[in-house]
C-alpha cells in the first residue's frame, strides 16, 4: 500500500513537472490594427479581443508602446487567462482639448513566463493611427454664444430697472 | 472515384485475395507511438517483426534504420537496445516538417518447398515447408512429402519498412519517395486514412514494377485485411474504411512474380516433377506504418473565426547550458507558429540586467537586434538561438534574461 501511494505521488509530481514542457508561448489577438479619428476632448473607445491559444494558464499584459501619450487608457492592464480563453480588453481614447492631429503608436500585449534564469515571451504590437481633429462644439458651449446671451440678458435688466424707476 | 475505377479495384482486389489466398507472410515494420508529435519529442523507433500486424519479436540477422529529416537530410539511427519484441532506436524531433523513418531488416536464406497437403503434421492443410539456411536434402524425412515435390523458392528476404512522423501534423509531403530499393508511396493524404479509398504506389528502385508484379495489403489484425493488385504505374487502391492503424506492406504477387534473381531448373525436386524449377535470388518486401489521426468517423459541425493574429512560441524555456568566457552555446532551435488569418512579422527583444544576453545573443547567426522574419499565415519558421558569452563578461552563476518575440500583421 505504501509503494503504491509512494508511486502516485511519483506520477503526480512527474506530471506536474513535465505539464510546463507541453505547450508553448503562445498569444492571440484581434484586430491587427486600429484607425481611430476623436475629436479634442471627446472620447472613443476601441474593443481588442485577447486570446489564449495554449494548453496551459498563461498571463498577459497589455499597454502603450509610446508612454508620453498618457491619455490611452486599458481597460484591463494585466491579467490571466485559462487555456484557450478569450477576453476583451477596451482601449479607451480621450484627448484633451490641446491635443490636435495625428499620432500612431502600438498597443502591445505580451504574455511573459517568469521563472529563474532566461525567461521567455510573447507579443503582439497592434499598430494604432490616431486622428484628433477640433471638436464640433455645441451651440449652449460655446463662448461667444454665451457672452452673447449675457450681453443681452444684461441690456434686459438695465431697460427693466430703468422702466421701474420711470 | 468513377465506377469504371471502382470497379477495376474491386476486381483486382478479389484477384488479388484470390491469388494471395490471404496468407500471412512473416512482416518486418516500423513501430511508433504517434504520427503527429510536438517539437522538441524524443521520437521512440522500434523494428518488429510478425504476422498480421502482430509483432512477435525484435527482427534477427541484419537490422538497421535510417532517418530523413524535414530538410532531407538522411542519418543512422544507432541502435540503442533491443527486448523480446523490439529493435529500438529513436530521435529528437528538433525541426517542423515531416520526418521519414526507413528500415531495413536482411534475412538469412529461406528455403520454400512444395510439399504436398498433409506434409506438415502440425498444419494440415499447408502444402508448403519452409527452411531456413543450409539444408541437407538427403538427411530430411520425406516420407510424408508428395513424390513431386520441389524448391518453390530459395530466397534472401529483404525487408523495407516505412513510417511518418510529423511535427507539425502535415504529411503533405509523404507522397515524396525515400530511395529504397522496393518503396511503398502514399498518394493520398495519410491524414485521411480510415475514411475510404487509398491509392499507394509501389516503386522497384524508383520504378513501377509491370502490372501484376506486386501485391499491396492493409492489414488491421489478422481478420481485417484488404489487397490489390498493382498496375503498370505501380498503382493500386486499397479501401481502407475503418479508422485504426493499417499496416501497409507490398510483396512479390505470386510465386512466379518474383524479379531479382532467376528460375533454375536444377533446384532440388522429387522424382515426379517435371516443372521449370524454383526461383533463386532475392525476397523483396516492404512495409508502410499509418496510424490512425483521428478518434472516430462522427462528423461534428463546428466553425470559430480565427484570430487576426495568432502565434506559438516552442520551447518556453532556453537553456544554453553552462558556458565560459568566449564559449558559444549549442544551437538552441525555436518555432514560431502563425496560427492566425494573418501574415506576420516577427522581432525579437532581450533585456537583462548583466548585458550577457542583450550583447550575446544570435538568432540565425544575427544579434537579436538585428533580427526580424516573415511568418506566412498557417505556416512556421524555425530559428537557431546562439548565446555567445563576451570574453570580458563579468558576471558568473544563472543569469537572468527576457526574450520576448513580438509579432505583428503585415
Amino acid at each position: 500500500m505504501k509503494s503504491k501511494t509512494i508511486g502516485i505521488v511519483s506520477l503526480v509530481c512527474y506530471l506536474l513537472i513535465l505539464t510546463p514542457c507541453a505547450y508553448g508561448m503562445g498569444i492571440g489577438a484581434t484586430p491587427a490594427t486600429m484607425e481611430i479619428e476623436v475629436g479634442n476632448s471627446e472620447s472613443v473607445q476601441k474593443t481588442i479581443t485577447v486570446s489564449n491559444p495554449e494548453d496551459a494558464e498563461m498571463e498577459f499584459r497589455v499597454y502603450n508602446e509610446d508612454e508620453s501619450i498618457d491619455w490611452i487608457h486599458i481597460s484591463d492592464p494585466t491579467f490571466a487567462l485559462e487555456p484557450h480563453q478569450k477576453k476583451e480588453v477596451t482601449v479607451r481614447f480621450v484627448p484633451t482639448a490641446d491635443e490636435m492631429g495625428k499620432f500612431d503608436t502600438k498597443i502591445c500585449i505580451v504574455s511573459l513566463k517568469i521563472e529563474d534564469g532566461f525567461n521567455m515571451g510573447s507579443g503582439v504590437k497592434i499598430p494604432t493611427h490616431i486622428t484628433i481633429k477640433e471638436a464640433a462644439v455645441p451651440v449652449y458651449t460655446n463662448p461667444a454664444t454665451i457672452i452673447l446671451i449675457i450681453s443681452w440678458l444684461c441690456i434686459i435688466l438695465i431697460c427693466v430697472d430703468r422702466l421701474r424707476r420711470h | 472515384m468513377k465506377s469504371s475505377t471502382l470497379f477495376v479495384a474491386f476486381a483486382t482486389i478479389c484477384v488479388a485475395l484470390g491469388a494471395t489466398g490471404i496468407v500471412s507472410a512473416h512482416q518486418t515494420w516500423i513501430d511508433i507511438d504517434a504520427m503527429c508529435v510536438d517539437i522538441g519529442d524524443t521520437v521512440d523507433v522500434r523494428l518488429t517483426e510478425g504476422h498480421n500486424f502482430a509483432g512477435e519479436g525484435a527482427p534477427p540477422f541484419d537490422v538497421s534504420a535510417e532517418l530523413v529529416d524535414p530538410a532531407g537530410v538522411k542519418t543512422p539511427l544507432n541502435k540503442t537496445r533491443e527486448d523480446d519484441l523490439h529493435w529500438h532506436s529513436g530521435f529528437d524531433s528538433d525541426q517542423i516538417g515531416l520526418y521519414t523513418i526507413l528500415g531495413r531488416h536482411v534475412d538469412e536464406f529461406w528455403w520454400k518447398v512444395y510439399t504436398g497437403l498433409g506434409s506438415r503434421p502440425d498444419r494440415p492443410n499447408s502444402t508448403y515447408t519452409y527452411f531456413p539456411g543450409e539444408v541437407n536434402w538427403s538427411e530430411i524425412d520425406k516420407s510424408n512429402w508428395t513424390d513431386d515435390w520441389h524448391v518453390v523458392r530459395h530466397y534472401k528476404p529483404y525487408k523495407y519498412s516505412k513510417a511518418f512522423v510529423s511535427t507539425n501534423c502535415d504529411f503533405s509531403e509523404a507522397d515524396r519517395a525515400s530511395e529504397q530499393p522496393l518503396e511503398i508511396i502514399p498518394l493520398d493524404d495519410v491524414a485521411t486514412t480510415g475514411t475510404g479509398d487509398f491509392e499507394f504506389q509501389v516503386l522497384w528502385n524508383g520504378e513501377p514494377l509491370p502490372n501484376g508484379t506486386i501485391a499491396i495489403t492493409g492489414t488491421r489484425d489478422v481478420e481485417t485485411k484488404v489487397s490489390a493488385i498493382c498496375d503498370d504505374e505501380g498503382k493500386a487502391t486499397l479501401p481502407l474504411n475503418i479508422s485504426c492503424d493499417w499496416l501497409i506492406t507490398a510483396n512479390a504477387a505470386s510465386d512466379s512474380a518474383y524479379w531479382d534473381g532467376e528460375y533454375n531448373d536444377t533446384s532440388p525436386h522429387g522424382e515426379n516433377y517435371t516443372g521449370p524449377g524454383g526461383f533463386v535470388g532475392n525476397d523483396h518486401r516492404a512495409a508502410l506504418t499509418l496510424l490512425q489521426l483521428r478518434g472516430s468517423n462522427t462528423v461534428a459541425m463546428r466553425a470559430e473565426i480565427q484570430s487576426e493574429i495568432q502565434f506559438s512560441v516552442t520551447p518556453t524555456y532556453l537553456d544554453f547550458g553552462e558556458l565560459g568566457l568566449g564559449d558559444i552555446s549549442d544551437p538552441a532551435t525555436i518555432a514560431i507558429r502563425n496560427m492566425g488569418s494573418k501574415d506576420l512579422k516577427s522581432t525579437v527583444e532581450v533585456t537583462d540586467t548583466n548585458g550577457l544576453y542583450t550583447k550575446g545573443l544570435r538568432i540565425n547567426a544575427s544579434l537579436w537586434g538585428e533580427f526580424e522574419t516573415a511568418v506566412p499565415a498557417d505556416e512556421s519558421v524555425s530559428l537557431d538561438a546562439e548565446l555567445h558569452v563576451p570574453e570580458n563578461f563579468a558576471g558568473s552563476g544563472e543569469m537572468e534574461g527576457t526574450i520576448i518575440f513580438w509579432a505583428e500583421a503585415i
